[in-house]
């Protein structure tokens, strides 16, 4: 089974994110409120993941949440260095198992993968780098603990067809 | 293990030790050091400033298939079987990245010699040497390309770059996996442990 997300499902969750994306280079908010919006879409998806995998009982949930809840502290850190306000951790949420674990860090990745189209920071486009890979090793432990292929995809974007 | 100097010593020999590999991304990219992505110079500079730096990795990209190919016949069972999904993801890696440095009016690296390589593999002996060269060669391709995304001024191009970074990272799992050893060892992947 493949989980695909795609900018329609960022703007599902809330994120913001796919309209900010999707808005002309010319209408753009100026550099730091880009960055400043991007790290606010995610760090409400990593707060989502730190809830999931509170809620999973995944046999590696505990170190793949505790990754999650690190990536969320160093975007705070930096979001507040641009005198942003993180969101509001959301409310706990039903995990139906893997699969759905699966479709949050692939959602996650393609998050990540958008914002290098957006970050105008070095520093936080080598920091989105780094957690983007992280998500994306989420997904080979995930997808072999059900029996799929950890890597089926030369080129990792979550899903999101340019 | 390795049956050898240690696996530092072949990726020095082919000039991409990690720091090596990072360092030949910058050099490509000339003094430019403002920490800012894109809005470098006209766009033909940036053209082809993007096409060295693609270039480095190309380079890369070419050695990994060459190990992948070289190893092949020393891996058995599951890791024979994933090994070789890795190595066409390494030709894919190379075909994208040859085509982007075409698009840019840039000419692609070619592949070294077969000999060249050889002489890098030979003291390859059994299953885990193969699995631990591939193993610091997608660490040392991680740290490349997390170099090298500021330095490219196409956000396009960016986003290929670690598209390719998260399937490196994802070989990184995979392989840590083949060798009995934790597959998440850290929140943040900088291809470090090479």
């Amino acid at each position: 089974m493949r989980h695909r997300a795609t900018r329609r499902d960022a703007l599902a969750l809330g994120l913001g994110l796919a309209a900010l994306l999707r808005a002309p280079r010319a209408l753009a908010q100026p550099e730091e409120d880009d960055n400043a919006a991007v790290l606010a879409g995610a760090i409400a998806l990593e707060q989502r993941a730190v809830a999931a995998y509170d809620a999973a009982g995944f046999r590696a949930g505990e170190l793949f949440r505790d990754q999650s809840q690190e990536h969320a502290d160093e975007l705070i850190a930096a979001l507040e260095e641009l005198d942003g306000t993180p969101p509001p951790p959301p409310a706990p949420t039903d995990v139906g198992g893997v699969a759905d674990l699966i479709e949050l860090e692939t959602r996650a990745v393609a998050t990540y993968y958008d914002a290098q189209r957006t970050l105008q920071d070095a520093r936080l486009l080598q920091t989105a780098a780094g957690i983007m890979a992280n998500h994306a090793q989420h997904l080979v432990v995930l997808r072999q603990a059900i029996g799929e292929n950890p890597s089926p995809d030369a080129f990792v974007t979550g899903g999101v067809v340019e | 293990m390795w049956g050898m100097r240690n696996r530092r010593d072949f990726l020095r020999i082919a000039g991409v030790t990690t720091a090596g590999g990072s360092a030949a991304l910058l050099a490509a990219c000339g003094d430019d050091d403002e920490g800012q992505a894109g809005g470098r110079g006209t766009d033909t500079e940036s053209d082809r400033s993007d096409a060295a730096v693609l270039n480095a990795a190309l380079d890369l990209e070419h050695l990994a298939v060459a190990a992948y190919t070289a190893g092949a016949g020393l891996l058995r069972g599951e890791a024979r079987e994933l090994g070789g999904q890795l190595l066409a993801h390494e030709r894919e890696h190379v075909a994208g990245l040859t085509r982007a440095i075409s698009d840019l009016g840039g000419a692609p690296n070619e592949t070294k010699a077969a000999e060249e390589y050889a002489r890098m593999f030979a003291g390859l002996r059994d299953q885990e040497d193969v699995l631990r060269f591939a193993l610091d060669l997608s660490n040392t391709a991680v740290a490349a390309y997390i170099a090298a995304l500021p330095r490219l001024a196409s956000p396009s191009l960016r986003q290929t770059a670690v598209a390719i970074m998260s399937s490196e990272a994802q070989h990184i799992s995979v392989l840590l996996g083949l060798l009995g050893e934790p597959q998440v060892p850290e929140a943040f992947v900088t291809g470090g442990e090479a």
